[in-house]
């Protein structure tokens, strides 16, 4: 558990490391706080045995924005953790907030969007300072430090992130200069070795080439070395796969598995796919309306889901193995987020909602078993069903 | 839904489009020919669902819209078994063709097409007989049009109906049929969640009761659980209408639960087509199998080993010689680098074209998450 750093400014040694050029095989801990923890990538150890340390913890995260129906809160009380090499993986509707959350990470929100004063980010950067997220300002020089060269994100549609008119190099470059303190010679070099990682033929040509002279799968690669490019500590992945074909999904897959093995990376992975999900997260956390109902090891959650939200979804999948197949989807429709159902956010579609208590008060996280957490009526304090 | 009637209502034969390129060199232009559809042959029976699955750019949605004549084929015969007569498809022109698509609908991807484009060319061409409906159902309702109206407007296209009561009756018959709230009717468009307007575009294909819908990655952009309610509902209005689809998607799991048979596109031809469960748990062809083992399973248990499949998917322009897959075959000899695989009956409506069909089985177990061993191994 990396400690709470007691100042009130946390952020004037961070903001001096982060603008230090940051260590390619960060084997610097050089101007280390004494609060601190060891970095992480010091030796490139197998992080997935070595004992996990947490780099990223939010805690009661709540995002509000101001509209014009009033203001609307599409996350509430969001807490979870991130550890090195390992990846969490978020799941939910659209319209759960998933997105949302990421974008707060990356200090993203729009102008509308306040965060809740109880909420709490606290980041272990490369050099291994810790960070406030939530209480630096979007505009930065941290904030903007943080983006990108210690927080890396991928999107879901490789085109419409990479800009038309630059070249995948200069686009690459430009990222690797803005996070390391390396001339247009060297940026280049890195660009190309990154290309060549993610597994790009013939990456000191297609360096010079334009988004739309690469095929999807390969635009996708190209955008997975371009968040790597300035070296993340962390890497956000929103919905990575979701546009690709599936022999390219699985590649991507792959490739993201074995990044994160040799580069000793935390990953927030988020889909809508449960198949996806139980072959690339360690841990899950499934989203509803805002809410974290359900999080825990993905082997637990999916092999025995304890929320009736997370039963659903998972009862609503597709299987290869159960062909014409009549699909049983969740019943009813995601509330929009300015009518939020008052108590637990799934009542309203909810088969073993207990009338009286379900509609009345949101439930408390109980946890079943350990580091399994669940926020239903149908489990008790010790996390025992009471239905 | 078991028993389709075996009759035929659509026989493609050799269908080919071919799109002529431009390419610009340095002093003259080069014009050459992409061949998007390259001799594929099937048929679909009446109220059946055949699934077309392939990768990004093998040409399913070429084929879909040749079917329907909103792309005009380079050669071969879609013959539409009609009420009284056979019509072949290819031949018909202006008032003949647009009088004969009531009896077809379209559901679109988006693909390539721009919304613009779309609206402007395709639907002036084709006259509102032509209901589109897009992958993403946010882009594919006129957001000034009233669902009514929406739902109305393949019948006044159409003339198919003239007094406003009749139109009125039949909206509310289909709305009601696609589980729209009737109260609704009034709304526009924003007011209404993915799925709903996935049911919308639905009501809107099927309101001029066509004998055959193209469904062209309709349930691809939607949430599991609205996914799964969407593809029961179309199972459910092919019972109750006896319409058949042809659904197009790349999601090869919702095609195994909505169609009766599969076929299975690369770079512009079929190469397997097969009753659903005969295609999901014996297919016989090295790509087929390495499709399906790179389909995730919900399951941290089971194993993801997916078929790593060597380089890309080959241009269009420039096909690879004898049989398509062979640069990135693993079970690839010598004869399929230079003679084409014929498109053969391997079993009883189980079509496929590779060479190796009889020697190799990728047969995998029904009903448990895990593969067949890979088969003899033949790097080529």
């Amino acid at each position: 558990m990396p400690d709470q750093r007691p100042g009130p400014s946390p952020y004037g040694a961070a903001l001096r490391l982060l603008m230090e050029p940051a260590p390619n095989t960060a084997v610097t801990a050089v101007a280390k706080p004494p609060t601190a923890t060891a970095p992480a990538r010091a030796t490139r150890p197998d992080t997935r045995r070595a004992p996990a340390e947490t780099m990223l913890k939010v805690e009661n995260l709540s995002i509000s924005f101001r509209t014009d129906e009033g203001l609307i809160t599409p996350v509430q009380g969001v807490g979870f953790e991130v550890q090195a090499g390992r990846t969490l993986g978020l799941v939910g509707e659209s319209g759960s907030g998933k997105s949302v959350t990421t974008k707060a990470l990356m200090k993203l929100l729009p102008g509308n969007a306040a965060i809740a004063p109880e909420t709490r980010m606290h980041y272990t950067t490369k050099a291994g300072a810790e960070v406030r997220i939530d209480t630096l300002k979007p505009g930065s020089r941290a904030a903007r430090q943080l983006r990108g060269g210690e927080i890396g994100m991928i999107f879901q549609e490789p085109m419409a992130s990479f800009s038309p008119v630059y070249t995948i190099g200069n686009q690459m470059m430009e990222a690797i200069r803005l996070h390391k303190a390396v001339g247009r010679k060297d940026a280049r070099a890195i660009a190309i070795e990154m290309l060549d990682r993610v597994g790009i033929s013939n990456p000191s040509g297609r360096i010079d080439q334009y988004p739309h002279d690469l095929s999807g799968g390969m635009r996708q690669r190209a955008m997975i070395a371009l968040a790597l490019s300035a070296g993340p500590r962390l890497l956000i992945a929103d919905e990575p796969t979701t546009a690709l074909d599936v022999t390219i999904q699985a590649q991507v897959l792959e490739l993201m598995r074995e990044l994160q093995r040799d580069l000793g990376m935390g990953m927030i992975f988020i889909t809508h796919d449960l198949g996806v999900i139980a072959q690339i997260a360690d841990e899950i956390a499934v989203m509803y309306l805002g809410t974290i109902v359900e999080r825990g090891p993905t082997r637990e959650v999916i092999r025995d889901p304890k929320h009736p939200y997370t039963q659903g979804l998972l009862r609503a999948i597709p299987s290869l193995d159960h062909l014409q197949d009549r699909l049983t989807p969740v019943p009813g429709d995601i509330p929009s987020p300015t009518e939020r159902p008052k108590g637990c956010p799934f009542h309203t579609r909810c088969a073993q909602a207990l009338v009286g208590t379900c509609d009345r008060k949101p439930p408390e996280e109980v946890f079943p078993s350990r580091g399994h957490g669940v926020r239903c009526w149908l489990h008790d304090g010790n996390g025992r069903s009471v239905a | 839904m078991s028993d389709v009637a075996n009759d035929l209502l659509i026989e493609v034969k050799n269908l080919e489009v071919r799109f002529p390129i431009r390419l610009k060199k340095l002093f003259r232009t080069e014009l050459q020919e992409l061949r998007a559809v390259d001799g594929v042959s099937f048929d679909i029976r009446r109220g059946e669902t055949v699934g077309l699955v392939g990768e990004s750019g093998s040409g399913k949605t070429t084929v879909g819209r040749a079917i329907l004549r909103a792309i005009d084929p380079t050669a071969g015969e879609v013959t539409f078994h009609c009420c009284d007569r056979d019509v072949d498809l290819a031949e018909l022109e202006g008032e003949s063709l647009r009088e004969f698509r009531k009896n077809m609908n379209m559901v679109f991807s988006e693909g390539s097409h721009s919304l613009a484009t779309m609206t402007s060319d395709m639907l002036r061409a084709f006259r509102p007989r032509m209901n589109l409906v897009f992958q993403d159902p946010y882009s594919s309702l006129n957001p000034r049009m009233t669902v009514r109206d929406i739902i109305a407007e393949p019948l006044i296209a159409s003339g198919m109906m003239k007094s406003r009561a009749k139109i009125d009756e039949r909206v509310r018959e289909i709305a009601a049929r696609c589980k729209l709230n009737l109260e609704h009717l009034r709304r526009f468009p924003h007011a209404f969640s993915g799925g709903q307007r996935q049911r919308i575009c639905i009501a809107r294909a099927l309101v001029t009761r066509p004998d055959f819908v193209v469904c062209d990655e309709s349930v691809s952009a939607l949430d599991v659980s609205i996914q799964a309610e969407i593809v029961n509902l179309l199972k459910d209005l092919q019972d109750e209408m006896g319409v058949a689809f042809l659904f197009i998607a790349h999601d090869l799991s919702v095609v195994a639960q909505m169609s009766h048979r599969v076929a299975v596109m690369y770079v512009g031809k079929f190469v397997e087509y097969a009753p659903t469960a005969s295609l999901f748990f014996h297919p016989r062809h090295p790509y087929t199998h390495a499709l399906l083992s790179a389909v995730p399973h919900a399951d941290p248990d089971a194993a993801f080993d997916p078929i790593r499949l060597v380089g890309e998917i080959p241009n269009p322009l420039d096909v690879p010689s004898g049989c398509r897959f062979h640069t990135r075959c693993p079970f690839a000899v010598e004869a399929c680098r230079r003679e084409t695989p014929e498109w053969r009956e391997i079993a009883a409506d189980h079509f496929v074209s590779c060479h190796r069909a009889d020697e190799l089985d990728f047969s995998r177990p029904a009903g448990t998450a895990s593969r067949a061993e890979t088969p003899v191994k033949a790097q080529g």
